[in-house]
């Protein structure tokens, strides 16, 4: 049955409206064509309701609560889940972690693949495919394994293969895991390292997509070297850069999540813990379920409202119509 | 091969062996394997705790087992959480299983592994599968630095009520006092200590004496060793001892706190407070903290550690007695044990590493089950057959361990195993946390020994406050 007819075979005007002598059953018929989107839908909205909004929802109840997952008693504690946290420092010294984290994500999830990108499309279409083959291998390999390979890399005894570079040049070796200020870059670039793939073929994608008489056009009227990447390829990709400025931003902590556990799991002494690991450990590890929803919902507010800000930012300079 | 003591198990002869099973025994399934029914259920309840995480949804999860128990003579399936993977005693762990499912006329086990060697990661498991409204195991791992926390938070059988209920009355009697310990809460015997594994060191031979020491002539303390250690930088020209710690456990703190005389936990007004600020602690720590001063050592997590000596960069590892078996055999050097150094005179303090089994079972019928499966495991025999596929050593008497010199050092370092540390309460994860960071940058340089320790103890004391002494 076409989809402009109703179940009874009469025709559906334009707006869903029926010829005007339908009666009761061509009422009946538009109740169920209504439905029928929300029906098309309810597949994914059953999923987000279980595995999203609810859990979210729950997570919000949750907040106000101490509980240990298995005490039949959870005390309704109001908002002292959440001053707990604000009036702890070791939640801001996260915070700033944190921060650091997005950064390292920004510099090798977000510039470098964009920018590595750019310098394929200036190779041979063999180049490119190594290239690409190269760079997308990470991206397939687990992050577990992943970080034990970057373990022992990281070694920071002379036999490590970074400290043996370092020695190289006469440079004393590097805690690089055990150090406060090298254990962040050093877990974030692990992370980095596993993501950047994914991203560098999403911007490939983007810049493969750009019109090529455009180009030509400001080639013809002299443009090239870098203004011609700021002025005529990045306003052009700015559909892409804003997705994976938006999602390296979102996905920073998350990614991160693995390598921390393996490497060091939040060592040394909480140097190298982010936000979300903080909500697992607190939740999971030391069972302080309240507090963990507490985290997490301060997490979600900090993030969605970054995203927004970027959004909104970035959106500006978008042409989403080339 | 040699006993750790007298064989006086005469009296508590396990009840299984004898006969095959019963054809009305329900089916056990295969490892790892799960029924779509069981599936489901175990889907909805990780959704549950996923999503919902609240109490009141979790009864509709409960899972399905076989057997209803009620009376002792019906057949009952029992369910074991453990960590033996692949690689930590699985094998001989199936085998076990598989014996005392061909012996028991009535009872079947099914093995879960949960932990990924861990049982951190198999509490974590333990404790989300409940909230999700499902039945505990009847039988679980529990480590020994987790067992204030189970004892205190937990529903469980304890074991002295099992061997009072079932017997034999004096099952304990042959497990050593300092080993029985590991598995005692609230001067109650509340799980049965099962393998242990204790600080030592492994020594490269061929790489000490490159580096100019006598590997046939090593010191017992930690003042003999600095001299040592000093010598090998020398000759090496960089650090050549390593400590392999895994995050968020303390087991190094209590063994230097402990060996030279230091408390971690005192008592107060009848309340338990923070002792490992005190003078013999810090200074103990401070002495520790020497060694990656000077440059001697270096403080490695586990993957590491072990990199760092099997491939010829350290000379000596600090580490567990259980990962003999698993580094000689990585190692193209002459390998060598020797015992954890303490302080003087003084013997040290080794915290024992491991699990104790527990028991979780509600009803009555299976808790009988429990503790069956629990004799059946401990018997010398099977303990021998498991402590040798682990690399863990025996916690009672009558079974077999290595008598060759490295083998031996762990062994006759057992009568200075004392009960690996828990802090008491709903927070004494985090509090265990709180010193590991304090351990942590004391070992990294990032903050004085004295500074740390306090500031740890009053985070601690806040953490347990109101817990009563231990």
């Amino acid at each position: 049955m076409p989809l402009s007819s109703t179940p009874n075979g009469k025709r559906l005007e334009p707006g869903g409206r029926t010829t005007p002598h339908a009666g009761k059953g061509s009422r009946t018929a538009r109740a169920a064509l209504s439905a029928r989107p929300y029906l098309y839908l309810s597949p994914a909205l059953l999923f987000l309701g279980l595995f999203v909004f609810g859990p979210v929802v729950l997570v919000a109840v949750l907040a106000f609560f101490e509980w240990n997952l298995i005490s039949t008693s959870a005390p309704f504690v109001g908002l002292g889940n959440f001053s707990t946290l604000l009036g702890d420092p070791e939640f801001y010294r996260v915070l700033l972690q944190s921060g650091a984290y997005v950064l390292v994500a920004l510099l090798g999830n977000f510039l470098l693949p964009v920018g590595l990108a750019m310098l394929t499309l200036q190779v041979g279409r063999r180049q490119a495919d190594l290239y690409q083959a190269l760079l997308f291998t990470p991206t397939v390999v687990a992050t577990a394994i992943g970080a034990l390979l970057w373990q022992f890399a990281y070694l920071p005894t002379q036999g490590g293969p970074f400290n043996a570079l370092l020695s190289a040049f006469g440079l004393p070796a590097i805690d690089w895991l055990g150090g406060a200020a090298t254990a962040v870059p050093a877990v974030g670039l692990v992370a980095a390292w596993k993501h950047m793939g994914f991203n560098y073929l999403v911007a490939l994608a983007g810049l493969v997509a750009v019109p090529k008489d455009v180009l030509e056009a400001a080639r013809v009227d002299g443009a090239t070297g870098w203004p011609f990447v700021r002025f005529v390829i990045v306003p052009l990709l700015m559909p892409t850069i804003l997705f994976l400025a938006l999602t390296t931003v979102v996905q920073a902590l998350p990614n991160a999540f693995v390598p921390i556990e393996v490497l060091t799991g939040g060592g040394p002494s909480g140097a190298s813990n982010n936000l979300v690991y903080d909500v697992y450990r607190n939740g999971f590890r030391f069972f302080q379920i309240g507090k963990a929803s507490a985290e997490a919902l301060l997490l979600m507010a900090l993030l969605g409202a970054v995203a927004v800000w970027q959004f909104r930012v970035l959106d500006r300079n978008v042409t989403y119509d080339r | 091969m040699r006993s750790t003591g007298i064989r006086s198990m005469g009296a508590e002869r396990p009840r299984y062996g004898g006969g095959r099973a019963r054809n009305s025994r329900l089916p056990m399934l295969g490892s790892g394997s799960l029924t779509r029914r069981e599936f489901i259920r175990r889907g909805a309840g990780a959704a549950v705790v996923a999503g919902f995480g609240i109490g009141g949804l979790a009864a509709c999860g409960g899972e399905e087992r076989g057997g209803t128990g009620g009376a002792s003579q019906d057949p009952v399936t029992i369910e074991y959480w453990h960590i033996n993977n692949e690689t930590l005693g699985g094998p001989a762990l199936q085998e076990l299983v598989g014996r005392f499912n061909e012996g028991s006329r009535n009872v079947t086990v099914r093995e879960r592994f949960h932990g990924e060697e861990s049982t951190t990661s198999l509490l974590e498991d333990l404790q989300t599968s409940l909230a999700a409204g499902n039945e505990p195991p009847d039988v679980a791992q529990i480590g020994y630095d987790q067992l204030n926390y189970v004892a205190s938070n937990f529903e469980f059988v304890p074991a002295e009520k099992l061997a009072q209920r079932y017997g034999p009355g004096d099952y304990f009697s042959a497990f050593p006092n300092n080993l029985l310990q590991l598995g005692q809460a609230d001067g109650r015997q509340v799980g049965v200590p099962y393998g242990l594994s204790e600080p030592i060191l492994f020594c490269n031979a061929d790489l000490l004496s490159e580096a100019g020491v006598d590997p046939d002539d090593l010191p017992e303390t930690w003042d003999g060793w600095k001299e040592l250690l000093r010598t090998a930088r020398e000759g090496l020209g960089r650090a050549s001892m390593c400590f392999r710690t895994t995050p968020g456990q303390v087991y190094w703190t209590q063994a230097i706190v402990g060996s030279a005389g230091g408390t971690m936990l005192g008592c107060r007004d009848g309340q338990a407070v923070a002792a490992f600020d005190g003078a013999k602690a810090v200074g103990a720590m401070a002495s520790w903290a020497e060694l990656f001063e000077e440059d001697l050592a270096l403080y490695l997590i586990v993957e590491q550690a072990e990199q760092a000596f099997v491939g010829g960069e350290a000379a000596v590892i600090a580490t567990y007695s259980s990962l003999l078996e698993g580094l000689r055999g990585q190692s193209d050097f002459e390998f060598r044990s020797a015992p954890f150094p303490g302080f003087g005179d003084r013997p040290p303090v080794l915290p024992g590493a491991g699990a104790d089994l527990f028991v979780f079972s509600k009803d009555e019928a299976r808790q009988e089950a429990a503790w069956e499966w629990v004799q059946f495991l401990m018997s010398p025999e099977n303990l021998k057959l498991y402590t040798e596929a682990t690399g863990y050593l025996p916690t009672r008497d009558g079974v077999d361990v290595p008598t060759d010199p490295v083998g031996r050092v762990p062994v006759d370092q057992l009568p200075n195993v004392e009960p690996w540390f828990s802090f008491p309460g709903p927070n004494g994860l985090q509090a265990a946390q709180e010193l590991y960071d304090a351990q942590e940058g004391i070992a990294k340089g990032q903050t004085d020994p004295q500074e740390a320790l306090e500031r740890a103890a009053a985070d601690v004391d806040g953490l347990i406050e109101g817990q009563p002494c231990l």
